[in-house]
């Protein structure tokens, strides 16, 4: 339980829509084959990562715009 | 030489424009390499860059863009790895009036492939009738390529010609890193 809150947080999504993802798969006998942790599970620290380089790179874009009037 | 943390890369083949479009760009006087042209059946321009030729564009918060123009001559090839590390891209610029305009992008793309996602390409002196060489070559030939690099037919003497290939370079970051503005 603690999991399928942690990964509803960091996703973003509704705690029920990830407890009906598993509840489907358990159904379907599908759940083996889905490892929440190894495959559908990204580490929040490389989450903030990627938006601080998207972040630092889209400001540097923006002055650069701004420099030459795009 | 001077190394910025932020790069834009020039390349291309000789008498292609770099210095120009560096020129037209920078915010200081260019520092420039050049030395008389020894290679006369290649360009007949009198002088050509023998070094790196060094612009310069600062932004707000004092914040430092290098301009780098890489010889165009292979024989230089070795300075490329060092001044492409970390550049924010290249843009290539090709002589149309070149023997083989297409095998010279093709040369130059497969290097700066290397380094940087991020090329745009200029295509250069189409104004001048030395060639029977159609423009269309160069769209016909990016799309058998599978290839998706801006292209423009530039004068690279023009500053609006040279910000043209500069946002379509820009634009080219933001895709790549999936930024919208």
């Amino acid at each position: 339980m603690q999991k399928c809150q942690k990964i509803s947080e960091q996703y973003d999504i509704p705690l029920s829509l990830v407890q009906k993802f598993i509840a489907a798969n358990i159904t379907t006998q599908n759940i083996k084959k889905i490892n929440l942790w190894d495959k559908h599970y990204s580490p929040p620290s490389e989450i903030i990562e990627k938006t601080e380089e998207q972040s630092f790179v889209k400001n540097f874009l923006g002055k650069l715009r701004r420099k030459f009037g795009f | 030489m001077i190394l910025q943390q932020y790069k834009i890369v020039f390349a291309g083949s000789m008498g292609a424009g770099k210095t120009e479009a560096i020129r037209s760009l920078s915010d200081i006087p260019v520092l420039s390499t050049e030395a008389l042209n020894t290679d006369q059946e290649r360009h007949s321009k009198l002088e050509t860059t023998v070094g790196i030729d060094y612009g310069e564009v600062t932004l707000e918060d004092d914040l430092k863009i290098g301009l780098y123009g890489t010889p165009g001559q292979s024989r230089f090839d070795f300075i490329w790895p060092v001044i492409c590390q970390g550049a924010i891209g290249a843009i290539i610029l090709i002589d149309h009036n070149v023997e083989n305009p297409l095998t010279e992008i093709e040369s130059y793309l497969e290097t700066f492939q290397n380094y940087t996602d991020n090329i745009a390409i200029g295509i250069t002196h189409t104004d001048e009738i030395k060639t029977n060489q159609d423009t269309s070559i160069y769209k016909d030939w990016l799309i058998q390529q599978d290839l998706y690099s801006p292209l423009f037919f530039i004068d690279s003497r023009k500053k609006e010609d040279v910000l043209l290939l500069l946002e379509a370079l820009i634009t080219s970051v933001e895709v790549n890193h999936n930024i919208s503005v």
